[in-house]
């Protein structure tokens, strides 16, 4: 399997320059729609919190700073859901036609994912710069977290691809659930600590990583390390389950998708 | 090394859905199987049935196979499932080398990219490395002939301009097996002739092409062997004149009797055509350059004033009209025909035609201004066999001998 793999970066990088100049060559305000979107919903939160519409008091950093990075981190992670079913999907009318690598569309949706976090990265060393919080050598690990996000999300998101591949129903309902997640996760608000409220952090595999890379960048300690490690490594075995899954059950579906 | 066997089909079977909504469902039932690595269901559930049915063949290198068959009769469900697209429900399907496929031209451009930035991602999912294209760009270029438009995008091509750009980038990847389905017809005349010769050369240099096509003069004109396919089983299989005789026949419309054309009857009927030698003796099949003999009993319904014969001979399957027999040649005088039955007789010294099968229609003009009286098709089929001892170059035999005289100095 992993040799498919490296067989199909040349395929995936392929498809990701096609991917990116398709996406932009129509568009004016190109790489602007990839921050608009965290920032918009930030601000929203903002402007709600301090109107006393919502009451969130309790964070340990100043409030837009925590939802700016919070809301960024979940973007990050509902895109790698989201990408490897688009990227399949875009890569149908060619892979019932032509025999290719499979892996190839998953590898050019994370490709895109990872431009996309790279931009965001961007986006929060501006802001960190801008309320001038005060600089730890641990905020240079906050990107392995970030990876971690698109692992989870992607992991997920490999699951959703042969099933999403033959119903519509998959593409629909992710969106929907996706939107759920944002208010079950303590993007915006502080995880709650008391039951059973407390259940969506425990429950919640997402929250544990998000949590501690939004803690390493915006103070550069993190205050449940073992969640964190274990969640990075339940995330990378549910990975290469997810691929393995992907592997034997995706030509059964090209096989019913008009090949 | 010539006789490599590059596609080996084995007792290959695959089966459809008729209702996509069970498709479906049959689908997600079959990732479960195989997830707990059981075999595929081998019954018809409801709904399915059989695409294609135990197929077994061969294709070895320098070998072009042709496969023809009518609309639905499993031949491009069987490139699929050489291409590996498809898995077969039963048999096995073995491929040696790398496979090109044809099986849609331009799958995989997009409309708004170049026609070179799509080069290089068809390229690189046909499986070329970018070394590779480095070292053939240039030829795919010119083969594709595309002018100016090669950095314009491709949703302002024609169709014709998109299967040339997709042909040229297929053919240009060393492919062992080359897989082509019905994809020049959309091309112009000299891209399709320049494309028939190009997969005849790749043929020639080791590559073993398999070529689906409703054009039978492409077929001819390129495959050593035709597969002609029926409700996904073979019908015939074996060399391509004999096979394509097969399928024409199977095929020309209202069986075997006489066709006469609209309109005709008013005129006159044929009732009885006959062929025999110059003696006069009936003949069942004609000898390569020997005499024949035409007669034709006709029953003339009104007064035809100096009509005009005409026989077309045509070899069956190929559709070309080889050759005419009219009066107005022979300078002959045109008599006029009273109501009632008449026998005409034509004598043709040397039949010039090489083995095969060929079929006889008529047409009668009037004498004002060649008014069309009346057209019959299939007057009769019938075969001309070898003379013994003739020459026969057996593939790619041409239909005429013509009488030349030879010196040399």
């Amino acid at each position: 399997m992993m040799r498919d793999l490296w067989i199909a970066r040349d395929l995936a990088w392929q498809l990701f320059i096609r991917e990116i100049s398709q996406r932009y060559r129509q568009s004016v305000f190109g790489f602007v729609w990839v921050v608009v979107p965290p920032v918009a919903t930030a601000l929203l939160f903002v402007f709600l919190n301090s109107y006393k519409i919502l009451n969130i008091t309790t964070t340990d950093m100043p409030y837009p700073v925590y939802v700016m990075l919070g809301t960024v981190l979940w973007q990050i992670f509902a895109e790698s859901v989201l990408a490897p079913l688009k990227a399949f999907q875009s890569c149908v009318p060619i892979m019932i036609k032509i025999n290719m690598p499979r892996e190839a569309p998953i590898l050019a949706g994370v490709a895109q994912v990872l431009l996309f976090m790279i931009i965001q990265m961007v986006l929060m060393v501006c802001l960190l710069l801008w309320f001038k919080v005060t600089f730890s050598p641990y905020m240079l690990l906050a990107p392995g977290g970030m990876l971690a996000l698109v692992v989870f999300g992607t992991t997920l998101g490999i699951f959703l691809v042969p099933l999403g591949g033959l119903y519509k129903d998959v593409t629909e309902g992710s969106g929907m659930f996706l939107r759920l997640m944002f208010f079950l996760t303590p993007v915006v608000y502080p995880p709650p600590r008391e039951w059973p409220w407390s259940l969506v952090v425990t429950l919640n595999p997402v929250v544990p990583v998000l949590q501690g890379t939004r803690e390493l960048m915006a103070t550069g300690v993190m205050t449940d390390p073992l969640g964190f490690v274990l969640a990075c490594a339940g995330g990378v075995v549910a990975l290469v389950v997810a691929l393995f899954f992907y592997r034997i059950s995706i030509p059964v579906v090209l096989e019913r998708m008009g090949a | 090394m010539a006789d490599e066997i590059l596609i080996q089909v084995e007792g290959v079977a695959k089966k459809f859905c008729r209702s996509l909504k069970r498709s479906l469902w049959y689908g997600i039932l079959d990732v479960g199987r195989e997830l707990a690595g059981q075999s595929r269901v081998d019954q018809l559930r409801k709904d399915e049935f059989w695409a294609i049915r135990d197929l077994t063949f061969q294709v070895r290198r320098g070998e072009i196979l042709g496969i023809i068959g009518p609309n639905g009769s499993g031949k491009t469900t069987l490139l699929r499932l050489i291409n590996g697209l498809l898995l077969p429900d039963m048999g096995q399907v073995t491929i040696r080398g790398r496979v090109g496929a044809l099986i849609q031209l331009g799958a995989g451009f997009s409309p708004i990219l170049s026609g070179r930035e799509n080069i290089d991602i068809n390229a690189a999912v046909l499986g070329i490395s970018r070394q590779e294209l480095a070292q053939c760009l240039d030829d795919i270029v010119a083969f594709a002939d595309l002018g100016e438009f090669l950095d314009a995008p491709v949703q302002s091509y024609s169709s014709g301009m998109r299967a040339r750009l997709g042909f040229s980038v297929a053919i240009h990847m060393r492919p062992d097996i080359l897989l082509v389905d019905e994809v020049l017809s959309v091309g112009d005349m000299v891209f399709r002739n320049k494309a028939l010769e190009r997969m005849y050369q790749l043929a020639h240099s080791g590559v073993a092409v398999v070529f689906v096509s409703h054009n039978l003069g492409q077929v001819d004109r390129l495959c050593s062997h035709v597969l002609y396919l029926r409700k996904g089983c073979f019908e015939a299989y074996g060399p391509t004149a004999e096979v394509i005789t097969r399928y024409v026949s199977d095929h020309l419309p209202g069986g075997t009797g006489m066709m006469h054309h609209p309109g005709t009857e008013a005129s006159f009927l044929v009732q009885s055509v006959t062929l025999h030698d110059v003696s006069g003796a009936a003949l069942e099949s004609v000898q390569s350059g020997q005499s024949l003999l035409i007669r034709m009993t006709i029953d003339v319904k009104k007064y035809l004033k100096s009509p005009m014969f005409c026989f077309m001979l045509e070899p069956v399957g190929r559709s070309i009209i080889l050759a005419y027999v009219h009066q107005e040649r022979e300078n002959v005088s045109r008599p006029s025909l009273e109501p009632g039955e008449h026998v005409v007789e034509t004598l043709i010294p040397k039949l010039p035609f090489l083995p095969g099968r060929y079929e006889l229609r008529l047409s009668v003009a009037g004498a004002i201004e060649s008014q069309l009286l009346g057209k019959v098709g299939k007057l009769i089929t019938f075969n001309v066999i070898p003379r013994p001892g003739q020459y026969i170059i057996t593939n790619d035999a041409g239909l005429v001998e013509l009488d030349a005289q030879w010196r040399f100095s």
